[in-house]
């Protein structure tokens, strides 16, 4: 990784996606460097960038529906799950109690 | 004899005691909401049920936000639907953990990336043969309704979202779609500021590049 800051007519050409990966590596942790491309880049993104994302990243129809129909079954069979497990944890200690004898009894 | 008994009451009992594990949802005092998320209590009697409208809230204030990160992340539709309901199992059973110190939907939203992630390995893990993955296009079913119409070029933003990194789809998905802070999509990912700021800028100038072809 490089130490010292890459000029500004570097991080210009890294930010118009020149393949630089020392300049990559440096600006990933660089505070300076990346206020520095910040005020390069100008102000935020259009918002085209937004509308085009939320165009391709759109939920399906009644995707809450479906999810909340699968977490309320997800949950109902953990929470029997649980009772099964319960009453199986609580056999297994009542036949301890009943046939297993204390160390200093045998 | 004894031994094994132990071993197996010691977790076998303890497990099924576990609030947590054994998925007894959470009673929420006053209801979900991301901007008032100091209503949001422990459980007085764990075995109680939960409120069917908290759960209700929590997916319909939440399961749209999670999705869009989601397959983000994954690039798969029944993927990102599985991750979703996943994220939602999670969140709803660590509700009560939630400390408030930062917005549910942060909060909602770090378990989503991370479930994301996992899933993503697993997937990849399972299907040993690239050939295997899902070759059909991964975006959303009205994208395709507008190219068959032929009123875009979804391709180019799509084949440049796909060039980014899952990190830097993140981001963005973070930051133009949901608005969020640079230091709260910081906290989310787990990442430093720059990191944040630099791979949105980058990403932001791929996708500039790749919708001049749409508009």
């Amino acid at each position: 990784m490089i130490r010292r800051h890459p000029s500004k007519k570097v991080l210009r050409a890294w930010l118009d996606l020149e393949d630089l990966p020392d300049v990559d590596e440096h600006v990933l942790t660089c505070e300076r460097c990346s206020d520095d491309l910040e005020a390069l880049a100008g102000a935020e993104a259009d918002s085209s960038i937004r509308r085009a994302l939320e165009e391709v990243l759109a939920p399906p129809t009644g995707l809450a529906e479906r999810i909340e129909q699968g977490v309320v079954r997800r949950l109902d069979s953990r929470r029997v799950f649980g009772y099964v497990a319960d009453l199986f944890g609580a056999g297994l200690e009542t036949s301890v109690l009943l046939f297993d004898q204390p160390e200093d009894e045998q | 004899m004894r031994f094994l008994s132990l071993i197996f009451i010691r977790h076998f009992g303890r497990w099924s005691g576990s609030p947590v594990l054994w998925a007894v949802p959470p009673r929420i005092g006053g209801g979900i909401s991301s901007s008032s998320m100091l209503d949001l209590t422990r459980p007085e009697d764990e075995d109680q049920e939960a409120d069917p409208d908290d759960l209700h809230r929590l997916m319909v204030e939440h399961s749209d936000a999670v999705f869009r990160l989601a397959l983000s992340i994954v690039r798969d539709q029944a993927l990102a639907e599985d991750v979703t309901q996943e994220t939602m199992v999670k969140a709803w059973l660590a509700l009560p953990s939630f400390r408030g110190d930062s917005s549910l939907r942060g909060w909602v939203m770090r378990i989503a990336h991370n479930t994301a992630i996992s899933m993503l390995r697993t997937r990849r893990a399972l299907v040993s043969d690239p050939a295997e993955m899902p070759e059909e296009s991964w975006v959303s079913e009205r994208s395709i309704e507008r190219r068959v119409e032929g009123a875009l070029v979804v391709d180019e933003f799509v084949a440049a979202l796909d060039l980014l990194d899952d990190l830097s789809r993140s981001i963005v998905v973070l930051r133009e779609i949901e608005g969020m802070s640079y230091d709260d999509i910081a906290r989310i990912l787990d990442v430093p500021l720059p990191t944040i700021k630099t791979r949105l800028l980058r990403a932001r100038r791929r996708l500039g590049v790749a919708l001049k072809e749409w508009q």
